[in-house]
């Protein structure tokens, strides 16, 4: 068993690593203070990589849980955000790989709450330009990304998020999902490549393919 | 002076690792020069930037009060339940809202104000100082008899006292004139406990009290502090074995019986304490063994995205579901050090495999360094096809797969290079 006493000068240590120093000695502050943190950062990284807005909500849940399970043995070897993401892309990956596993490029319409959702089909005949398309209003953009982003696959789109909204390093991004650097290189750059795909037509002024009411 | 690079020498992958401020600094050096000049280069980097920014329009989460209150009541729960099993954790330092309230709660239901104690029973607890604040060690232990038999189970102490988590009770005054003050100056969550210990303890029948009262003084009569110790590593190993194992120990009244079992559970936690003890010769032996597992077993590895944890969940299967052979766990085990070995030789079949698995995740999931070369090549390979190609890769056999991906690799057409488009 690690001995609970060993661990780094805390003045080489992030300040929510010092937090969770104090949740390792059972202060429920401190763990409250993460949960208040981190739980906005976790719950928008896990409704892109699950595509559900309840089911990531659950995934937060069970994030935090892991964290207080394993505080005992909580040890500052990295940012404290890469160890917290890192049990956040396991959950993930295990939610996903329970609906069954995806090897094709997602055709579902996005996020199942959606009324107007943008099928992927559609946003790929635009960029072709074979189809005309109409000016956007706000939530459609949202939506029209979140259909491209979860046109990615899982790994593409965790990296996408990480680095996007948690601003991690490459090497940071490679910790958080056990690959190598190059692996994230990689993925980012066919994550990036393809977004730029699909959103093209859209980059400047926000059209959109027609509706499928209005038809 | 710099050789200029055409537009195409910059591949997108180069793009986006400057976009990300990841670029080595002669590279980024040599494209700030390009960009100056090369308005397709611009265009193209300006592309990517302009969807990377799209991005933002995705909504902003917000704290979600319900769902923080409702992790903070399973956590809750999970120490309530704790507390049941008489292993009541390290008290939280910061006044905590749910605490408070069970706190509260105890206060109400143990007839005790809030911080005061009726006079008669303090008086009974300052008799009783020694008992009540080691009562949760002492009530695991039934006779004497069965602590005499702990003291000569095998690596009690090893395998007990790291797990041992300290009641929390400052050192009780010697002279019986300072034990009130003491009591008084406890802060409310020891009070709490000190209060519950006595309530458990005067629920108990006269027998079994005169039982821990007897123990306590054969404890602190002695001049060595070895039964403290072992009732320590006791209590360190019950907590973490459970109510259910805890309540099958019990139940057996064979003190040679339940002595073999607990001999089994110190083994057992040594086993599993082993596992941060591995090597870091160990832990790649481990790591080339499943990389080997994975080159041999390919056709079922394919595909699969973790497959450390996909071999971690082979290893819990009966032999006759894994694909797992007998042999490549006999080449597992023979990788572990003889100290290691020596812990699985002790243990019972089932349990073995466990300190196993365990050690497998232990070197798996916990390493950092890169799967084998072959491996990760052909995966970054196969990453890098375009989807239609991956689907036919898919329905290949294992050997064709491997032959195609090799042979992109030496033609060149795998690695970094992205496909264009959808």
């Amino acid at each position: 068993m690690s001995d609970s006493s060993r661990h780094d000068n805390l003045a080489d240590i992030d300040d929510d690593a010092k937090l969770m120093l104090r949740v390792r000695d059972d202060d429920a502050e401190a763990y409250q203070l993460l949960m208040i943190q981190y739980q906005p950062r976790l719950q928008r990284v896990l409704r892109q990589l699950v595509d559900s807005e309840t089911l990531a909500e659950d995934l937060v849940q069970d994030v935090f849980l892991r964290v207080w399970r394993a505080r005992k043995t909580y040890q500052p070897t990295a940012k404290f955000s890469t160890w917290i993401f890192h049990i956040a892309n396991n959950v993930a990956s295990n939610a996903i790989r329970d609906r069954g596993r995806k090897r094709e490029y997602q055709t579902s319409s996005g996020n199942s709450d959606s009324q107007n959702a943008m099928p992927l089909e559609e946003m790929a005949m635009a960029s072709t330009g074979q189809i005309p398309v109409r000016r956007l209003d706000k939530a459609e953009r949202a939506e029209m990304v979140q259909v491209a982003v979860q046109a990615l696959n899982h790994r593409q789109r965790t990296a996408l998020m990480l680095s996007k909204f948690e601003n991690l390093s490459y090497q940071e991004i490679a910790d958080t999902m056990g690959l190598s650097v190059q692996a994230v290189k990689s993925l980012l750059s066919r994550a990036r490549v393809n977004l730029r795909s699909l959103l093209q037509p859209y980059f400047d002024e926000g059209h959109l393919p027609p509706n499928r009411s209005d038809e | 002076m710099n050789s200029s690079r055409r537009t195409t020498d910059w591949d997108d992958e180069q793009l986006v690792a400057y976009l990300d401020g990841e670029l080595a600094e002669k590279e980024r050096s040599q494209l700030d020069q390009q960009l100056t000049v090369d308005m397709k280069l611009k265009h193209r980097l300006s592309q990517l930037q302009k969807a990377w920014d799209l991005l933002d329009v995705l909504p902003q989460p917000t704290t979600n009060v319900s769902l923080a209150q409702s992790t903070i009541e399973l956590v809750t729960l999970e120490l309530l339940e704790q507390r049941n099993r008489g292993l009541w954790p390290r008290l939280f330092r910061q006044p905590w809202w749910w605490l408070v309230a069970l706190s509260l709660a105890s206060f109400l239901l143990g007839g005790v104000a809030a911080g005061l104690f009726h006079q008669s029973t303090k008086r009974q607890m300052v008799q009783l100082l020694p008992v009540l604040t080691n009562f949760s060690e002492l009530s695991l232990i039934d006779s004497p008899e069965w602590l005499e038999k702990l003291a000569e189970i095998e690596q009690l102490l090893e395998a007990g006292l790291p797990l041992y988590v300290d009641n929390g009770f400052p050192p009780e005054p010697s002279h019986q004139s300072e034990m009130e003050p003491w009591i008084e100056n406890l802060d409310t969550y020891l009070r709490v406990q000190l209060s519950e210990n006595f309530e458990a303890f005067q629920s108990m029948n006269q027998s079994r009290k005169d039982s821990i009262v007897a123990l306590n003084q054969l404890i602190q009569s002695r001049s060595n502090s070895d039964y403290a110790r072992i009732l320590q590593a006791y209590s360190g190993l019950v907590r973490q074995v459970g109510s259910a194992e805890l309540a099958q120990l019990d139940a057996d009244q064979d003190l040679n019986s339940r002595s073999q079992k607990v001999q089994q559970v110190v083994y057992r936690e040594l086993a599993i304490g082993y596992a941060g003890q591995l090597s870091e010769q160990e832990r790649e032996s481990i790591r080339q063994w499943a990389n080997q597992l994975k080159e041999t077993h390919f056709e079922y590895f394919f595909g699969i995205e973790d497959p450390d944890s996909e071999i971690i969940l082979m290893l819990d299967l009966p032999m006759a579901s894994s694909i797992v052979e007998p042999q490549e766990i006999v080449d597992l085990i023979s990788r572990i050090s003889p100290a290691g070995r020596s812990l699985l030789d002790r243990l019972d079949e089932s349990q073995q495999s466990k300190a196993l698995r365990l050690w497998v995740f232990t070197s798996l999931l916990g390493s950092r360094t890169r799967p084998s070369l072959t491996t990760s090549q052909l995966k970054e390979v196969f990453d890098s096809l375009p989807v239609e190609r991956q689907n036919e890769l898919i329905y290949m056999s294992g050997n064709e797969v491997i032959k195609t991906l090799k042979d992109s690799v030496s033609s060149g057409n795998g690695g970094s290079r992205t496909p264009a488009g959808l």
